[in-house]
């Protein structure tokens, strides 16, 4: 089970095959996925051809559109792409350390909810102070909503997964309240939202009038940016030898109390600044801080974690693909209207979802499937139950 | 056989004199009780002296209390058979939300609800059939299968549920028996009572019958069970379908007993507070009863609150949050560390 603390290198075999051979399997696991929503699809009595082309146009948009130069569906895409980014990120820097970091729905809300308090007061700021001012507000919400996981696993050992479910409920509670009627922070007005962030506090939107902002590039900037911590530094190499073996991480001299607690703090910070971004910059919350913001994040990041297969670099496509089937349902749900009206079910993206978790992350079932045979490689620890030693 | 019998002397030598014996094992063992027992004097006290009626709101705080930990019982009974056979069972939330949603549909199609009492485990079985395949034959991590159960069992019964047109959301209600005290209403679901016996079944089958030892013996030492005669794919298997039965008996009790219908997303977390109080339970079916039902009274404290003081909202929200941060309070060991049994969460390889 525990393999070496040292990061798989391709031996000699040339960048391309290592690529291909890296991404042959999540791509069947993909597609046998959505293989069995297509059964999914004609059992409950809609054409499969209709639901996925309506995927398609609602995602990146119909070759009509494309060809028209309307690229509003894929831009829609990427903006819901960008906070996956984040959280996405936080979950395989925890993952990279042997912590399954389930919290990313409560670390984004808490550095959505604390970039929110400071965009609101910093708004009469100069745009050069007061945009990095809110970005670290959330940034320091999420990594404290991160650190007390990583701290309570650290001295005494309370499993992550099921603190960080309990404190994406407390984070729910908590900002509920804050926002909810009678709450501190609540606007004026039905809505259960926070006002709005000064326009100084703001990330632009990359095209006028467009979903898309800034906060992308700022989330690929992160994913390289990860990607070198984790391999190129100490503390990087520190990360992978406690998560590849904690025991001999410990013999070695490492504090692993240290490094799980650094770790669940980074993966929480790398969270908030999605929250963070997701007020600054998308239009969909109005500059606020809503409670819709950041529901079912913690789940969804864990399957495009496990999809990108814990790298970094590439979260980007699986990110991609997530926000995709997120952006898209709305579309293949109206493009699916039957005679008596009847739509099909956007909750499909969430079976589908977990397909492909199961056939990506479970390479034995897919292997079993297509009677493939194992690769040469070590296998990753991602976690440890609360049976197992450290 | 003879390795069987010795295997079970370690068994219980070790589960009994540990090496180090903590000084406080009395108050560990009895915490849960103690403190329960405090807490309704407490209140008893507390509402003589505010002039109320002591004797029926301390009686309307043990019913609630009941009726809050039933499904956590359930729960936390579920993950101590799936456990104890050495299989991390994490998709509990899953397992009950579906047993929630197709005992609700299966009533609502056939209006009868014994269907709804036999397809609620029934859908529960069937999720830890899955969890059960990936985990003891594929050797899939636990904790990842457990998840995709989860997902699963979101994206499934909020599917189905539209599809059908939501036509699980109002249904008819299990019996329960219902008293009147000064005129105030008390009930006691059928769920809640046959979560009480479960309790003491299951009990009973662990530590009183050759399979219960079987299954210790497999969750402890696999391969010394193995030698022994002891298949433990077969033990492993069952204890995870019973996992998922129990499960599902603990999502039906939402639909069916409490609300009489279903909503998405209603099971809110329970199957991960169950896992905390197996946890706090160590792994025992009384421990995780006394666990259940310090959450149970947890959260009845949010009903019972709002009833004698209104609904203030930051009040609302902290009592709201209290189960959870109790679980955390709990994970961490503050109270008393358990000990897991030794071969969870470890696929079994036969050489």
């Amino acid at each position: 089970m525990t393999a070496s603390p040292v990061a798989v290198e391709p031996s000699r075999r040339s960048f391309l095959v290592e690529i291909a051979r890296q991404l042959y399997l999540p791509i069947i696991g993909i597609i046998t996925a959505l293989l069995i929503g297509a059964v999914i699809i004609l059992i409950s009595g809609f054409s499969p051809l209709d639901a996925y082309a309506g995927l398609w146009a609602g995602s990146i948009g119909s070759f009509e559109d494309l060809s028209k130069g309307n690229f509003e569906a894929l831009n829609g895409t990427l903006a819901t792409s960008t906070p996956y980014i984040f959280t996405t990120l936080a979950v395989v820097f925890g993952f990279r350390a042997g912590l399954f970091n389930i919290g990313a729905e409560g670390q984004i809300k808490l550095g959505a909810l604390c970039a929110a308090i400071v965009g609101i007061n910093v708004g009469g700021l100069s745009p050069i102070l007061a945009v990095p001012l809110t970005l670290a507000g959330g940034c320091l919400g999420g990594a404290l909503w991160g650190a007390l996981p990583g701290a309570l696993k650290a001295w005494s050992g309370a499993h992550e997964v099921i603190t960080t479910i309990m404190l994406n409920y407390i984070a729910g509670f908590i900002t509920a309240y804050l926002v909810g009627s009678d709450g501190p922070l609540k606007a004026a007005g039905r809505m259960s939202q926070s006002e709005q962030i000064g326009p100084n506090s703001r990330v632009p939107a990359i095209f006028p009038n467009n979903a898309l902002h800034w906060g992308i590039i700022i989330g690929v900037i992160m994913c390289v940016l990860v990607y070198w911590v984790l391999n190129k530094t100490p503390l990087g190499f520190e990360i992978r030898t406690v998560g590849a073996n904690p025991s001999a991480a410990r013999y070695a001299g490492i504090n692993v109390r240290f490094i799980t607690v650094i770790t669940m703090t980074i993966s929480g910070l790398l969270a908030g600044m999605g929250g963070a971004l997701e007020v600054m910059g998308s239009p969909n919350f109005f500059y606020r801080y809503s409670t819709q913001l950041g529901a079912g994040y913690g789940f969804d990041s864990i399957a495009i974690a496990l999809v990108a297969k814990n790298n970094p670099i590439a979260v980007i496509p699986a990110a991609f693909l997530f926000g995709a089937l997120k952006h898209g349902a709305s579309v293949m749900q109206f493009k699916t209207a039957n005679a008596s009206g009847q739509q099909l079910p956007v909750d499909l993206i969430s079976i589908i979802q977990a397909l492909v978790i199961l056939f990506v992350a479970a390479e034995q079932v897919l292997r079993w499937l297509y009677r493939l045979r194992a690769q040469q490689g070590q296998e990753i620890v991602l976690t440890r139950g609360w049976g197992k030693s450290e | 056989m003879g390795e069987l019998i010795r295997m079970a002397q370690t068994l219980t030598k070790n589960s009994t004199t540990p090496a180090t014996r903590p000084p406080n094992l009395w108050l560990r063992r009895y915490s849960i009780i103690i403190i329960g027992v405090a807490v309704i004097v407490l209140v008893f006290i507390w509402r003589a002296f505010a002039g109320k009626q002591p004797l029926v709101d301390t009686l309307s705080l043990v019913t609630l209390t009941l009726t809050f930990s039933t499904p956590i019982t359930l729960g936390a009974i579920s993950g101590t058979f799936s456990e104890r056979s050495g299989v991390v069972n994490i998709g509990i939330e899953g397992m009950m939300l579906s047993g929630a949603f197709f005992g609700a549909l299966a009533v609502s199609y056939t209006e009868q609800i014994w269907v709804g009492v036999i397809v609620a485990p029934l859908a529960g079985a069937a999720l830890a059939l899955l969890h059960a395949v990936l985990s003891i034959y594929f050797r899939v991590d636990q904790i990842i299968s457990g998840t995709v159960i989860n997902i699963l069992s979101v994206g499934l019964t909020s599917y189905l549920d539209s599809l059908t047109k939501q036509r699980a959301r109002s249904v008819s209600k299990l019996p329960s028996i219902e008293f009147k005290i000064d005129n105030l209403p008390f009930s006691i679901g059928a769920v809640s009572i046959l979560s009480v016996l479960v309790v003491f079944i299951a009990h009973y089958v662990l530590f009183n019958t050759v399979w219960g030892l079987r299954t210790r013996a497999v969750g402890e030492n696999p391969k010394a069970a193995d030698t022994a005669g002891v298949n433990v794919f077969k033990i492993r298997y069952f204890s995870v379908l019973i996992s998922g039965v129990l499960a599902g008996l603990g999502g039906m009790y939402f639909s069916l007993q409490v609300l009489g219908g279903f909503t998405q997303g209603m099971t809110v977390g329970t199957g991960f507070i169950a896992l905390a109080a197996m946890i706090f339970g160590n792994w025992k079916p009384f421990g995780a009863f006394g666990a259940a039902l310090l959450f149970g009274l947890c959260l009845a404290s949010d009903n019972v609150l709002q009833s004698w003081y209104g609904n203030i909202e930051w009040l609302h929200t902290f009592t709201q949050a209290i189960p959870y941060v109790v679980t955390i309070v709990v994970l961490t060991g503050v109270i008393g560390r358990s000990r897991p049994p030794a071969a969870v969460g470890t696929p079994y390889v036969k050489q």
